[in-house]
């Protein structure tokens, strides 16, 4: 059933049971038009529905470890499409969780994280590109494929969890899996440099569900290693 | 270059190869002012490293001019110092 067109930019639900010590809000919304503002929402769950108006659980294809404290879940045209890295890192920044000189280091491996699991898992695009015709060829098979349902609404997933003082950031997708065992490709190649910067930039970068998921390990932001303000309403 | 420059840039970065290309206007000398790009991606890091291989093609000197914040780091990482003329 279609939804109704006033309807509007969001939803926000309040699944009972679903929280241990307090309720658990989720903030459901549709297409890529209200992701900017969705993101801003202070809501601990965010869903975004697809074209059949399905709304995946956020955990539901990745347990975690240590506290949930924030989670997404996009399709990945709205995940190629949209800066979700860049509106993330400040908004983790902003509840203290980030430290200022964490934000952009941040902002890189979830960025890669990203277009990783969108371009070689859910949209099944092997490699990169060699030269200026492989350059052609491989974005135009991106834009191809991000217009196909089967692909293009395929889920990213988006989990941020704490223990003691680490941050661990999951990208989960739900395509092909990434070799769990293959070491990341040299910096100066025309491609596959994007696990080499998040091996940089982390403190440890893990595989899970058959390179699936890949587990991204930060510091808590030093000068608050202990409280996590709570950006539940 | 301005602001951002990462995967989705991809087309605007063609314009660029084709300016490098244009066989009725030679070019000898490509300088691209970084000072206000505020990020870059692996993805464009990639795409410079085609350009400076399109540049050596065609004997066109190719340099990155004040590169600073991530973008400086991004070039740090992946040693861009030993493959590209970059100036200050």
């Amino acid at each position: 059933m279609p939804l109704p067109a006033n309807r509007p930019p969001g939803l926000l639900r309040l699944l009972k049971g679903c929280g241990k010590t307090r309720a658990t809000f989720f903030y459901i919304f549709r297409d890529t038009a209200n992701l900017e503002y969705a993101i801003t929402v202070p809501c601990r769950w965010l869903i975004e529905l697809d074209a059949s108006h399905q709304n995946p659980h956020p955990t539901s294809s990745a347990e975690t470890r240590g506290t949930h404290i924030f989670a997404l879940s996009i399709t990945s045209r709205s995940a190629y499409q949209l800066p979700v890295a860049y509106i993330l890192a400040r908004r983790f920044n902003r509840l203290g969780w980030l430290g200022p000189d964490q934000v952009s280091g941040f902002e890189s491996c979830l960025h890669e994280a990203l277009i990783n699991a969108v371009v070689h898992g859910n949209l099944e695009i092997a490699g990169g590109f060699n030269g200026n015709d492989a350059f052609a060829a491989f974005y135009d098979s991106i834009q191809s494929k991000l217009h196909t349902p089967e692909y293009g609404e395929r889920r990213i997933y988006i989990i941020l969890s704490h223990v003691r003082k680490r941050l661990y950031l999951r990208v989960s997708q739900s395509g092909v899996g990434h070799p769990e065992n293959r070491q990341p490709d040299a910096l100066d190649q025309q491609h596959g440099r994007g696990l080499s910067i998040i091996r940089h930039l982390t403190q440890g970068m893990q595989w899970h569900h058959h390179g699936r998921t890949l587990e991204m390990c930060f510091a808590k932001m030093p000068e608050n290693p202990l409280v996590l303000r709570d950006p539940a309403p | 270059m301005t602001g951002r420059f990462t995967f989705s840039d991809n087309q605007k970065f063609k314009s660029i190869l084709d300016m490098v290309r244009a066989p009725d206007r030679p070019v000898h000398t490509v300088d691209l002012d970084l000072s206000k790009l505020e990020f870059v991606d692996s993805a464009a890091l990639g795409m410079l490293l085609l350009l400076k291989d399109e540049c050596a093609t065609r004997n066109i000197s190719l340099t990155l001019l004040n590169p600073r914040g991530q973008v400086e780091k991004m070039f740090e990482l992946s040693r861009f110092q030993t493959i590209f003329n970059i100036v200050d």
